[in-house]
């Protein structure tokens, strides 16, 4: 049976060689990290994950959430596992020390995140639910607010969530229906429903605390009317008792997927007694929500990448264990069988796994990195880094996203039948995947905001950043052996993907947004391709220089990756020319398609 | 106020290493060099009584100047003091020889009441050493800790093994070895992870432990390898045929056979 779930030497390499993390160190922000306590740390994760995560990570998925008719009874391992995170200071790592943080750079932190993930991705969102509700009560809370609502947080005892979603409400926020009708008492009693909350309630933390966007009646139509409310279940009463706040857990969803975490149904002020807490000022709630959405989008591509990990490395275990057939030149029958990774397809399969991952991997670490940089740059520097931010953060939650479902689906092509079966774990690592395209924007959204926000952003100013970077990349493997051709394919590609914009944005130059967008997801797609290619020529030069040192990580990893990065190049960087050419020859024809035309 | 002496040892990870197939011997530069897993329990063990009792934990490691970062990992889990003992000299030493050395270097660092240790280490799996401290220590050695309370200067020890379970009560000083089953190691703080790296220890030589060359290392050890031998482990398939009973008594045979039910 599968045993690992991700490579330790593998992150260490993104960590070290790619994205270099001991540069951050040199900022007075990172001083008191170092590469021994970024070992520590992440050896701490590891024991964790092997520890109280991936032991349960099938029986999360059999014995699922259960709703009780008040509250949602969730496996026992997930209370001793948030109370873990939170004694270790887990929830609370990466706010600043004068909040009581750790002040870690994300992008040692999302290595870590990476690590629980992949070892069951449903018990590690209790405690990251919690640190993005946290940030929020830290950014736009009261200091009143936060001495009541913060310390249990940090200390594990009441989750955090986001509360946003509502049956009509979903990708269109601008719809939100819940009300917050105004007193004279500091608070504002809720009304309404919320749908898809992921961690709304359950029997592992005392209380939930949700950052809810609601409406504040008589407050404009659309996004400019939303506000945003810390609404408890329990509310601290005046003998510092907790008291139901109305707020009533009505049902819990059955997913195909993911099932060690309850998505659930909120209903709010059926009792006309649910109170709300304005954080900030009245109608600013969806900007203040933006301000965590670009790192809960990076947390998306991250979990995808890392379920998508644990099943290559599932599928890569059985083919290297599994007998079966001979090599195609060997017609003798009394020959012993071979193991399967002895074929051509399955290291093909296996490749186009680790491509994903690793490609994935790679750009999640660099987003975290982006993060950090822009905490200690100033003036235009972070300015510039903020572009190279803003429009990757689509592509970094959707690429892993998209091709975590297909990196799984291969993983369970690799043990073909037993795959199928849930004998083995690829098929939930399949289902667990299965979600991330759609939580947190959908694909269609993404795309909409890469090409119709952030390629537009500032008269193409991210669009530079993002291009001064990659051609970065490209100047320094041309000068390097056995990297010249990928960098002048990757120019190729850049050229392409610069007309394919160009094309594009002549639709909204005449006022034709329809139009403009309608193929934003396609867009989106070759823009992923091209991007990890990107990553991919980054680890190559890393891989080169390691192999030039005497190094730990050995010639045949280093090797490995050199080829990795051929396979991506030659087998999926060439799909950008066919979307390309959907994109010149489709005229945009689905703006045209009318519902009567599904008639039959 | 207890002071308690936790000893830790850096072992190379024998689950993850490769082996020679010629000498039998690892292949130190295949695994990374770790925190010995029983020893990590004598650090929960001896924390746990500090907590209860006040006190300081002291963590001793014999080893060469690398074994720094496993004294790193103990400050990190909440140990006061760290001591390296660590000299060309003492390089090749056996169990009996590293037994020693502890002792000797544990005896100038004052006044004990309570040494933990782990019960074996996974690189030699010898067991030797903490029966061996215990006997140059002049210490009641203790396994098999189920529970633990300091009472009036004694030790009071709850022990579980096989079927048998006992209470028994030690007079102070005592040594304790610790297995995984002891407990259950606690994860450490992120705040003192990022600090650890950089705290002073207590380096001592040859020279501050006593004694001369001849006594330690490969010179002062009766210990001789005479071979090693990797053995293969293969698993075979037997069917256990007839009705349900006699297929129950089949297995149950079978597994007494192999000592896996005894009673």
């Amino acid at each position: 049976m599968a045993t690992k779930f991700y490579s330790e030497k593998n992150l260490k390499f993104v960590l070290n060689e790619v994205h270099r993390i001991g540069e951050l160190f040199k900022h007075e922000r990172f001083a008191e990290y170092s590469a021994e306590s970024t070992q520590l740390i992440l050896d701490t994760a590891k024991g964790i994950a092997n520890g109280m995560m991936f032991p349960v990570f099938a029986e999360m998925d059999k014995k699922p959430p259960e709703y009780t008719g008040t509250t949602i009874r969730v496996h026992p391992a997930v209370r001793p596992f948030v109370e873990k995170m939170a004694d270790g200071g887990w929830i609370n790592a990466v706010m600043p020390y004068d909040l009581g943080g750790q002040q870690m750079p994300l992008t040692l932190f999302n290595a870590c995140m990476f690590i629980f993930a992949a070892a069951n991705y449903s018990m590690s969102v209790y405690p990251g639910l919690t640190t993005g509700a946290l940030s929020l009560i830290y950014l736009f809370a009261t200091k009143e607010l936060q001495d009541i609502y913060a310390p249990s947080m940090v200390a594990g005892k009441w989750q955090g969530t986001m509360a946003l979603t509502e049956p009509e409400a979903g990708s269109s926020l601008s719809d939100v229906r819940t009300t917050a009708f105004p007193t004279d008492k500091g608070y504002y009693l809720i009304k309404g429903q919320k749908t898809f909350i992921s961690a709304g309630e359950h029997d592992a933390a005392e209380n939930i605390v949700h950052l809810m966007l609601a409406r504040i009646k008589g407050a404009p139509a659309g996004v400019k009317g939303i506000s945003l409310f810390i609404v408890p279940r329990h509310r601290p009463g005046a003998d510092g008792k907790l008291e139901f706040n109305d707020v009533n857990c009505t049902g819990c969803y059955h997913k195909m997927g993911y099932r060690g975490s309850p998505i659930t149904q909120l209903a709010m002020g059926e009792s006309d007694d649910c109170r709300g807490f304005l954080l900030g000022e009245a109608n600013r709630g969806l900007s203040y929500m933006f301000h965590m959405m670009n790192e809960a989008r990076i947390n998306v591509g991250l979990g995808a990448a890392a379920i998508a990990s644990a099943a290559y490395y599932a599928s890569l275990e059985y083919s290297r264990e599994r007998l079966q057939g001979r090599i195609i030149t060997e017609k003798d029958p009394a020959k012993p069988q071979i193991p399967i990774i002895e074929h051509a397809d399955v290291r093909r399969m296996l490749l186009k796994q680790r491509a994903i991952v690793e490609g994935s991997l790679s750009l999640v670490v660099y987003a975290g990195k982006l993060v950090d940089l822009i905490s200690v740059a100033e003036g235009e520097e972070k300015t510039r880094l903020e572009m190279v931010l803003e429009i990757l953060t689509p592509i970094v939650k959707t690429y892993p996203s998209e091709m975590g479902i297909v990196s799984t689906s291969q993983a369970i092509q690799c043990l073909g039948g037993y795959g199928y079966s849930d004998e083995f774990p690829v098929e939930q690592y399949m289902r667990d995947a299965r979600i991330h395209p759609i939580h947190e924007g959908t694909t269609g959204i993404q795309g909409m905001d890469l090409l119709g926000r952030k390629v537009t952003m500032k008269n193409g100013a991210a669009v530079k950043a993002l291009l001064g970077e990659m051609n970065a990349t490209i100047a320094a493997a041309k000068t390097r052996e056995g990297l010249a051709p990928y960098a002048d394919e990757l120019e190729k590609s850049l050229a392409l993907w610069q007309a394919v914009m160009g094309a594009a944005v002549q639709y909204a130059l005449k006022g034709q947004i329809d139009k403009f967008l309608a193929d934003a997801s396609i867009f989106l797609e070759l823009t992923g391709i091209l991007v990890i290619a990107w990553q991919w020529l980054l680890q190559g030069i890393a891989a080169q220089d390691a192999a030039k040192e005497s190094s730990a990580y050995g010639a045949d990893f280093l090797q490995g990756k050199l080829l990795t990065m051929e396979y991506f190049f030659k087998y999926e960087l060439p799909a950008v020319y066919g979307l390309e050419k959907i994109l010149g020859a489709s005229g945009a024809m689905t703006v045209a398609v009318k519902p009567v035309h599904f008639e039959d | 106020m207890l002071s308690i002496i936790v000893c830790i040892k850096q072992v190379p990870d024998t689950n993850r290493a490769s082996f020679d197939p010629r000498t039998g011997a690892i292949n130190r530069a295949s695994a990374e060099n770790i925190a010995n897993p029983d020893d990590l329990h004598a650090v929960e063990l001896a924390l746990k009584l500090r907590d209860a009792c006040g006190g300081r934990v002291t963590a001793i490691s014999m080893g060469p100047p690398r074994a720094a970062d496993t004294l790193a990992e103990a400050y990190a889990l909440g140990v006061d003091d760290c001591v390296l003992v660590s000299d060309p000299a003492f390089a090749g030493s056996d169990s009996l020889v590293t037994g020693k050395i502890l002792a000797r270097a544990i005896g100038k660092l004052g006044r004990f009441d309570v040494v933990v240790t782990g019960f074996e280490a996974i690189d030699g799996n010898t067991a030797h050493v903490s029966y061996q401290l215990s006997e140059f220590l002049g210490l009641p050695h203790i396994t098999q800790i189920h529970d633990l309370m300091i009472e009036d200067g004694h030790a009071v020890i709850e022990r579980l093994y096989g079927h048998e379970y006992q209470k028994i009560r030690v007079e102070l000083p005592v040594l304790l070895a610790a297995t995984r089953n002891t407990n259950r190691v606690r994860a450490p703080r992120l705040a003192d992870l990022k600090s650890c790296t950089g705290k002073d220890f207590t380096v001592m030589t040859m020279a501050d432990v006593g004694g001369s060359a001849d006594e330690y290392g490969t010179a002062g050890s009766p210990t001789v390898v005479i071979g090693t031998e990797v053995f293969a482990h293969s698993r075979g398939r037997e069917e256990i045929r007839g009705t349900t009973d006699e297929k129950v008594e089949g297995l149950m045979q079978r597994l007494k056979k192999h000592n896996i039910l005894r009673y």
